[in-house]
């Protein structure tokens, strides 16, 4: 660790703890001598430091502590109660007041210590929020989906995971982690930004070689298994310790300050961070464009965004997703374009209404797609930095707009062959599921500043799919 | 101060039952005063318990009750500047001449009902943390070895539990400042 940079508290709690060097010391020495301030502020250190002995000789606060406190708390007791008991022995001729007063000392020094509080075996650790294009080995977890303590292994896509103490970390695939508790995850390999907000301090990733302890607030790490690992400091404050069990045992810890990076190499006995690289940006070290890049600043419920789409992907099930597609961008219409919903509203029936875009109007499509094995409904809502100019949900209309605004070399459902679109098309009392693509009736919801669309889907299990195109104009 | 010479003595001293509950009510203080000087924990009953012996066997010296605490401290100071002479060897303590600044700006301003304030806002500042982190953050007064048990089980560096541990008693000495800020209010 740099001398230099440490806070004059952090100096008097590390001489306070025991963990000062001789540098320290010497550096601490110097500052006190010069600042009256300074002494005030060790002082009032000290005073704090006689309630964190105070606390655990009585077993910790108003909660419950563990068992190994309590033990320890009980055999400090018995070192206090010494300094007493030794003075009444020198003070043979005391008072029966005097003895009162001792005997009350010792009754208060004798509270009880309070019990064990359990591990957190089984209880999960972190929760998953909505991720784009994720594709997990083995396993298929849907937004929100609480995540237990295990290691994970994510071939590609991007996840994002919320800690129990409110740590967010994003993670890039290829990437083997262990979420081992609620402020500890093992990165084998994979990049991620990690954002530690002040409730979560003391989250710590470490990685095969080292141990990455945040002072900050954001960072960023790019893990390769056996060969590197880079530490880019976003913003905050970083320090990077050797894990004892490396290669790089006797190096010394590293801090990191905002806008700095380095990289090691395993096997580096020389020490680690010795190579100073250029850091990245979190968008750099996730490497792949964000959702507010794509115009999306919102998704929520069982959405997920799907950048890379081949051709023949919308044939493939979406399993309980919806995905969102990013379609063409900055498409200026060369005609009226027919779309369904145009309009803020809830709407459960999908006609043509005969509305349109205007020829003219410059547009970026999203294609929003949902297929499914199981008939139950999937809701998500999803938010758009851009206006919409219109939803199309209509099979017909989908496959006109196909041409206009869809990816190019996609191959789309064909309306006529399947229930592509929503449904109810018409109004009717009782959709019939084998005429109609679900079993209930879809649901859109359009938000007054036509920037939010809010969906509820389902489909007739491995007959249907249920698509909707949402136009918004375009930022370019 | 109003302690007599070291030769004279009170025409007034003070009762044992008197003596003795000075000891206790100032006990904080005192116990404080001497983790001021001394580096760490270890020593700091040893010393006041012979400083103790000492005020109790010069008490006569002591005019009246409401010098007990400069006058402890004056003696309790000597103690501990003895016993430092001997950890120096194998310790690393603070300069002598910074210790004694600060041992004599604190000698005029705290009481132990300032420190039963500081330390009752502690108490709820630790109360606002999770177990664990309570845990943590008074595991290097449970005992040696207690940050590195600690580290072994949660499969992280000792290094770095003292850096989280620092982290945590920065929030909470802000906390409690927050919390006696309030009180005054």
């Amino acid at each position: 660790m740099t001398a230099e940079d440490m806070k004059p508290e952090e100096r008097i709690d590390q001489y306070l703890l025991g963990q000062a060097t001789a540098e320290d010391v010497e550096v601490l020495n110097e500052l006190l001598s010069k600042d009256e301030q300074l002494r005030k502020l060790y002082r009032f250190r000290v005073a704090l430091e006689g309630g964190y002995r105070e606390s655990a000789i009585r077993g910790g606060s108003s909660e419950p502590m563990v068992d190994v406190l309590s033990a320890k708390a009980e055999a400090k007791q018995s070192s206090r109660k010494s300094f007493l008991y030794g003075f009444a022995v020198a003070a043979a001729s005391l008072s029966a007041v005097a003895l009162f007063a001792v005997m009350q000392w010792s009754l208060f020094d004798q509270k009880t210590p309070t019990s064990v509080v359990s591990t957190e075996v089984g209880v999960p650790v972190a929760r998953l929020v909505p991720s784009l294009d994720a594709n997990w080995r083995d396993i298929d977890p849907t937004p929100g989906a609480l995540l237990e303590k295990g290691r994970f292994r994510l071939d590609a896509g991007i996840v994002e995971l919320e800690f129990n103490r409110g740590a967010r970390v994003t993670l890039r695939g290829p990437s083997v982690f262990e979420l081992k508790s609620t402020d500890l995850l093992h990165v084998s390999s994979g990049n991620l930004v990690a954002r530690i907000p002040e409730e979560a301090i003391g989250f710590t990733i470490v990685t095969d070689e080292a141990e990455v302890v945040d002072l900050g607030t954001e960072f960023g790490l790019r893990v390769e298994n056996g060969r590197q690992t880079e530490v880019h400091v976003i913003e905050g404050l970083v320090e990077v310790f050797p894990r004892e069990d490396s290669s790089n045992r006797s190096a010394e810890s590293i801090r990191i300050e905002e806008g700095q990076a380095i990289r090691w190499k395993v096997g580096d006995v020389e020490g680690m961070g010795t190579e100073r690289i250029p850091v990245r940006s979190s968008h750099g070290i996730l490497g792949t464009r964000q959702r507010s890049d794509l115009g999306l600043t919102f998704l929520q419920g069982n959405m997920r965004l799907k950048e890379t789409v081949s051709a023949s992907d919308l044939k493939r099930p979406t399993s309980s997703w919806i995905e969102v597609i990013p379609e063409q961008s900055g498409v200026v219409l060369q005609h009226d374009i027919p779309v369904t919903l145009a309009a803020p509203g809830n709407y459960r029936v999908f006609g043509d209404t005969g509305q349109v875009i205007p020829a003219g109007t410059k547009v970026d499509s999203y294609l929003l797609h949902f297929r499914s094995a199981q008939p139950s409904p999937v809701q998500g809502v999803i938010k758009f930095d851009q206006e919409i100019v219109g939803i199309v949900c209509e099979a017909d209309q989908l496959t006109v707009s196909d041409s206009i605004v869809g990816r190019d070399g996609m191959r789309y459902p064909v309306a006529s062959k399947q229930y592509r679109g929503l449904e109810p098309r018409i109004r009717v009392e009782n959709p019939n599921p084998d005429k109609f693509g679900g079993l209930s009736a879809d649901e859109v919801t359009v938000s007054q500043d036509m920037k939010t669309v809010g969906l509820s889907v389902n489909v007739n299990p491995h007959r249907g799919v249920d698509q909707l195109r949402v136009l918004v104009r375009s930022k370019d | 101060m109003d302690v007599e010479s070291d030769h004279s003595e009170s025409p007034n001293p003070i009762s044992e039952g008197d003596f003795v509950r000075l000891l206790t009510r100032h006990e904080l203080a005192l116990r404080n005063y001497a983790r001021l000087i001394l580096p760490d924990w270890n020593g700091v009953d040893d010393v006041l318990q012979d400083a103790s012996i000492t005020m109790w066997e010069s008490r006569q010296k002591l005019r009246d009750v409401s010098g007990f605490l400069p006058w402890g401290k004056v003696i309790l100071r000597h103690k501990c500047f003895n016993a430092i002479a001997k950890m120096r060897r194998d310790r690393l303590v603070l300069d002598q001449n910074v210790l004694e600044l600060i041992a004599r700006e604190e000698e005029a301003e705290t009481e132990s009902e300032n420190l039963i304030g500081i330390q009752r806002s502690l108490e709820e500042c630790l109360g606002e943390l999770s177990p664990e982190r309570r845990e943590l953050v008074l595991a290097p007064y449970c005992g040696a070895g207690e940050v590195m048990k600690l580290a072994e089980q949660s499969r992280k560096t000792p290094n770095s539990l003292y850096k989280i541990i620092g982290r945590l008693r920065a929030r909470l000495s802000k906390c409690v400042e927050e919390k006696l800020r309030l009180e005054l209010l």
